[in-house]
């Protein structure tokens, strides 16, 4: 009997890795303008329109409080769909989809804890759903 | 057994036949010799025995079959319609909603004997002496037209919808290319593209667009039940002046409508032998439509309903004695507090008129209440009505885009030099005045002090006020997209809406930024 295996879409954020588990609308959009949002959290950059939908954007560095001072003129997301409604992580670089057999709990975190390991050990840290959309208070 | 992806298919069209067999149950406990009734009823009860047959549904299809033998004896005057068969009929309603909900839910049928049981008890009644002599000689169903009705999911109709906002984005690009290219055919060919597209869009918005009195029409058979099951009398009247709307919307005012038909039904029409009223009247004002639901029954006494906030510790009995009539009228939206001294079925957990309050704000708009001791309840809901293609100004503030319906604008002024209006309250031009509107501080942007190039005179519902603009004032057509889950509490941007660039923009909503 084989494993049940969990599909994930892996990103960059500056040299790090990490994944998104595969949803419907995913994908890599890139794009240079961007609607700002006044007296909204940190957390959301702005929106994009893409493929007939408002696309809500999130500044991943700031969900995951990471410091890293990289400009890219064009920028990027991946996007997912929850509930009806588009959302779309900024991150630096696309990955590949890969299929994985076992995912692991980091107990010192309280958000962002589920992760596996690649073939050569590194851990990769998986942004589930939920946790996103806690974290930028939708559920409020 | 068919596949199971066909499941959601049979529980779509069966709902929009269950809602028309309650309608016309309804009509025929007012007229219970119709036979025209009676003929519609059958084909609709067959009409459900064929779809349940299909999805291998055995007990409903013989629990449907059991209804038709009863409406078939009808037909043929073989049996008379009289309160108990209708009653049995309402209850078996009840049943099947169940069973639907079970199929829906669990992918099985509830045990439905019992039901099936009492059906053939009632065609007992059968009057055989004169069947001979009544019976038609044409079975029911030769003579019934067959309609052809075709199920579209919203999902499937919002898909379609997006791809024509990107089209039509296309079209408005190539537009603006040919308005510069000097080439008169290719302009004319961009027109004509242009009404076609937007003929398509509204063709593609009218079948989204439902009447009012189709989605309603299960609602009388819902204050039935419930007044039924109370022991009360009441009456519903529905007036929907004819008012259609997209079906998605109607869908979340019915939910609304059925907690407070619920209420009305069980806390504010007294038992009393006189008979009880619900008036549920809907309106459309500039752009915003009115939901009232008027009871004629006991009223709240707010006394006592703050009474029940102290007792159930929402507010101490201090702080209770200083309270306006207005603040105490909130805590019957407050789960917690419920004025049914019994905890039934119906309502009296007290979470009912918090959960329409919710859900009247999810949908953008608010609720309040007027209620008279002995005289009744009235609860009026105001919901702005959604957008869809509009022409608006659109215009820049610190790098956020705006736009306003131009429809709110009564004219846009040249300022003759940039003026800083930071600390303006009001604006004077021909006499009039007109109170300033401060987008700088409705979003909180501190620390500049722009100077102004223009100003939108705003005429709304009698309220005239001026909206400053720094520079940048266009005019565009514009398609509103559904509001992103961020905007959720923000009560100043109505929406977003997409520009002929394909640019995402901020909708204001005027009717709170008054």
């Amino acid at each position: 009997m084989t494993a049940r295996s969990e599909k994930f879409i892996l990103f960059y954020i500056g040299d790090e890795q990490y994944a998104l588990p595969v949803l419907i609308g995913n994908q890599f959009i890139e794009f240079e303008n961007m609607t700002l949002i006044p007296k909204i959290s940190q957390k959301i950059k702005g929106l994009i329109y893409h493929n007939g939908n408002i696309v809500t954007i999130i500044d991943t560095k700031e969900l995951l409080n990471i410091k890293i001072l990289q400009k890219n003129k064009q920028l990027m997301c991946l996007t997912f769909e929850a509930d009806g409604y588009y959302y779309g992580l900024l991150v630096d670089q696309g990955g590949e989809t890969l299929a994985v057999n076992k995912t692991f709990n980091d107990r010192h975190k309280k958000v962002f804890s589920k992760y596996f390991r690649t073939k050569d050990k590194k851990k990769v840290y998986i942004l589930d759903i939920d946790d996103i959309l806690s974290q930028i208070n939708i559920y409020d | 057994m068919i596949s199971t992806k066909y499941k959601d298919l049979y529980l779509s069209t069966t709902k929009e036949q269950f809602k028309k067999l309650s309608t016309l149950l309804l009509y025929l406990e007012k007229k219970p010799a119709s036979q025209n009734l009676i003929e519609n009823i059958f084909r609709l009860i067959h009409s459900m025995k064929g779809a349940a047959a299909t999805m291998s549904y055995k007990k409903t299809v013989n629990l449907l079959h059991a209804m038709e033998s009863v409406v078939d004896a009808a037909y043929n005057g073989d049996l008379r319609i009289n309160q108990k068969i209708l009653n049995s009929f309402f209850d078996i309603l009840d049943i099947l909603k169940q069973n639907f909900n079970s199929i829906d839910k669990h992918n099985k049928e509830i045990v439905l004997t019992k039901q099936i049981k009492l059906i053939k008890t009632l065609l007992n009644q059968k009057n055989t002496k004169d069947a001979s002599k009544q019976k038609k000689e044409k079975h029911i169903l030769g003579s019934l037209p067959s309609v052809a009705e075709l199920t579209v999911s919203t999902d499937k109709l919002d898909d379609i919808g997006n791809s024509l906002d990107d089209l039509l984005i296309n079209a408005m690009k190539i537009k603006n290319k040919a308005k510069g290219s000097e080439d008169v055919d290719f302009l004319k060919v961009c027109v004509d593209n242009d009404k076609i597209l937007a003929n398509l869009r509204r063709q593609l918005e009218k079948i989204r667009i439902v009447p009012l009195k189709d989605v309603l029409s299960s609602l009388p058979y819902l204050v039935r039940e419930i007044a039924r099951n109370e022991n009360k009398q009441v009456e519903i009247v529905i007036k929907d002046h004819n008012i259609s709307l997209d079906k998605a919307i109607v869908d979340e005012i019915v939910e609304i409508l059925i907690q407070l038909l619920k209420n009305a039904v069980a806390h504010g029409i007294a038992s009393k032998p006189v008979k009880g009223k619900i008036i549920v009247d809907f309106s459309l004002v500039g752009d915003r439509m009115y939901i009232s639901v008027e009871d004629n029954g006991q009223g709240i006494n707010w006394q006592d309903i703050l009474a029940l906030a102290i007792k159930n510790k929402i507010i101490s009995s201090q702080k209770a004695k200083t309270m306006t009539i207005d603040q105490i009228k909130k805590f019957i939206f407050q789960a917690g507090i419920s004025k049914g001294r019994n905890l039934n079925t119906v309502s009296g957990r007290g979470i009912g008129l918090s959960l329409v309050k919710a859900k009247t704000e999810e949908l953008g708009g608010s609720i309040e209440v007027i209620s008279k001791i002995n005289k009744g309840t009235k609860f009026i809901i105001d919901l702005p009505q959604p957008l869809s293609v509009f022409r608006s100004i659109i215009f820049n503030l610190l790098g956020y885009v705006f736009a306003l319906p131009l429809d709110f604008i009564d004219k846009i002024i040249n300022l003759d030099d940039v003026k800083n209006l930071n600390k303006t309250k009001i604006f004077t031009y021909k006499k009039n005045k007109y109170k300033l509107i401060s987008l700088l501080n409705i979003f909180d942007i501190k620390n500049f002090e722009p100077l102004y190039k223009y100003i939108a005179l705003i005429n709304y519902k009698g309220s005239k006020v001026a909206l400053p603009i720094i520079r940048q004032v266009q005019e565009d057509e514009l398609i509103m997209k559904k509001a992103p889950l961020i905007f959720k509490n923000n009560k100043y941007i109505k929406g977003v809406a997409v520009s002929a660039q394909g640019q995402a923009i901020l909708v204001l909503d005027i009717n709170n930024l008054i």
